[in-house]
């Protein structure tokens, strides 16, 4: 597996370069808004650079060289995952720095708005987890759409729409939680709780995220070994 | 193990088109030329023998292993219609991303074919022309130590001289006994050079395998003013004109034709153009 790791970060070449793209994104949205969002951000735009490897394979249609070599596609698929999740844990250290070393800098105060964000143990622990969710959520979407469609189409079915569905859907439910009393209530409780509890919701969190990602492979195991080329 | 390529009954369906009972086998050391119209199923078949697609039913077997068995790829190289390598890379880069996956690469043998065949190691791949892709191909394929060469056009697109060096370049890997190529191509006059057998392929399924020599000498091209009903019936491919006819003929039923009728050995386009021009017809 390591060598088609090696081979794919080989295939990756000229995208590489757009990797640092990610964390000058985050520290720009932490400026304007808040030290806590760099992790996500970061996470989340590894989550993106891993991909490319699917955008390198279909231009230079790689597959018809993949296919070729001595490797299962099994062997491929978790090349793939594997990637995807190095990046992401490198995202989740690099961010990890990035929001202490900004939270110290802006020292409660963006461009924008002051903030009370400290970055304990347990909140920290509490953002990569939730980071590794949502990770692992575009995982089930996206990457069984990759191995099925290629990386053109799944970018749209499997990734876009995901993502910005997802975030409309999250403004759209915050939106009706703060007019409806009950929901507000329940919101509030569970939130209480969330962060009365951060090492146990953390722990739910990431096992959430690790039953989605084991899906997601599960998934695109299954359509990878009907494609074809 | 004899053969380097048994395939017996491969079936796959497609809307419109479909492989029907595909049958052959290469022995090794053999070059055998993979002919047939555009559409017949030669590249289905390579798909198929290299898992790129899921047959519908029949058996393959390369170098005495069943398909699947993924070991058996690092005795193949495989080239398309060109090699498909990442754009960015150069001659290097490609070495040091294959070469962990074949066992036998020999680095001193790529480096001497990047620099008998004039690929200049840094140079990036989209860079190439057309010719000196296909040459980095085969040295990538020639420097893993390959016993199988499977070939989908590798010469089509390609100017005479580059082709004629890719010819030159595949002759000299079939010097040892123990290499196969199969090349599937519709220039047959390349095959003329190089190829020991023939499988000819039509409609998804095969018509000939055998021997080069015998496929060309077991037909004539047959030329004159009028062909008797009689004679009509062993026609191939027939074409009538104001001045005559023109057919592909077994030579066993050349006699009886008429005294001004013109008759010379079949090339392998010939076969291939009048067997198709038949089908078309029937």
């Amino acid at each position: 597996m390591l060598n088609m790791l090696k081979l794919d970060w080989l295939g990756m070449k000229k995208y590489r370069k757009k990797i640092p793209l990610a964390l000058l994104t985050a520290i720009g949205v932490a400026i304007f808004s808040d030290a806590y969002v760099i992790l996500p951000v970061v996470v989340i735009g590894m989550f993106e650079a891993a991909a490319y490897c699917f955008d390198a394979e279909e231009r230079g249609k790689l597959n018809h060289l993949y296919l070729t070599l001595p490797i299962s596609r099994g062997m491929l698929i978790r090349a793939r995952y594997v990637m995807s999740l190095a990046l992401q844990l490198f995202g989740v250290v690099i961010g990890v720095v990035l929001t202490i070393a900004f939270s110290a800098i802006l020292n409660g105060r963006t461009l924008v708005f002051t903030y009370s964000f400290t970055p304990t143990v347990q909140l920290m622990a509490f953002l990569v987890c939730t980071s590794l969710f949502y990770g692992a959520f575009l995982s089930l979407t996206i990457h069984p759409t990759l191995f099925w469609k290629g990386y053109a189409k799944a970018k749209i079915l499997g990734y876009a729409l995901p993502m910005y569905g997802s975030i409309i859907l999250f403004v759209v439910f915050v939106s009706v939680t703060a007019r409806v009393e009950a929901m507000n209530n329940f919101m509030q409780n569970a939130l209480q709780w969330v962060f009365g509890n951060t090492l146990l919701s953390s722990l739910i969190i990431l096992g959430g995220a690790a039953l989605l990602l084991a899906c997601s492979y599960a998934l695109s195991q299954k359509v990878y070994a009907k494609r074809e080329f | 193990m004899h053969n380097a390529i048994e395939i017996k009954n491969l079936c796959k369906q497609y809307p419109g088109f479909a492989l029907n009972k595909v049958s052959f086998s290469v022995p090794i050391g053999m070059c055998c030329g993979f002919v047939g119209p555009n559409g017949a199923g030669k590249t289905t078949t390579l798909k198929a023998m290299l898992g790129m697609i899921n047959k519908s039913g029949g058996e393959i077997s390369l170098l005495g292993m069943p398909e699947g068995n993924i070991s058996v790829k690092e005795n193949i190289g495989v080239m398309f219609d060109q090699p498909y390598y990442q754009e960015e890379w150069n001659p290097l880069d490609i070495e040091k991303g294959l070469q962990p996956f074949y066992g036998r690469w020999d680095s001193n043998l790529y480096r001497k074919y990047l620099s008998k065949f004039g690929l200049d190691p840094k140079k990036k791949f989209m860079e190439f022309s057309r010719g000196m892709k296909m040459k980095l191909g085969l040295a990538v394929n020639l420097s893993h130590g390959a016993k199988l060469l499977l070939l989908d056009e590798p010469t089509g697109g390609l100017d005479p001289v580059a082709r004629d060096e890719i010819l030159d370049i595949l002759r000299e890997y079939l010097v040892s006994d123990e290499r196969t190529i199969l090349f599937s191509t519709h220039i047959t006059s390349d095959l003329e050079r190089i190829a020991d057998m023939i499988v000819y392929i039509s409609g998804g399924a095969v018509s000939f395998s055998g021997d080069k020599d015998e496929l060309v000498s077991r037909y004539c091209v047959v030329r004159g003013g009028k062909l008797s009903d009689e004679k009509r019936k062993h026609a191939i491919g027939i074409r009538e004109h104001t001045s005559g006819f023109e057919c592909l003929m077994e030579v066993d039923n050349i006699g009886g034709l008429p005294s001004d009728a013109v008759i010379e050995r079949a090339t392998i386009d010939d076969v291939v153009v009048y067997m198709e021009r038949r089908s078309r017809n029937a």
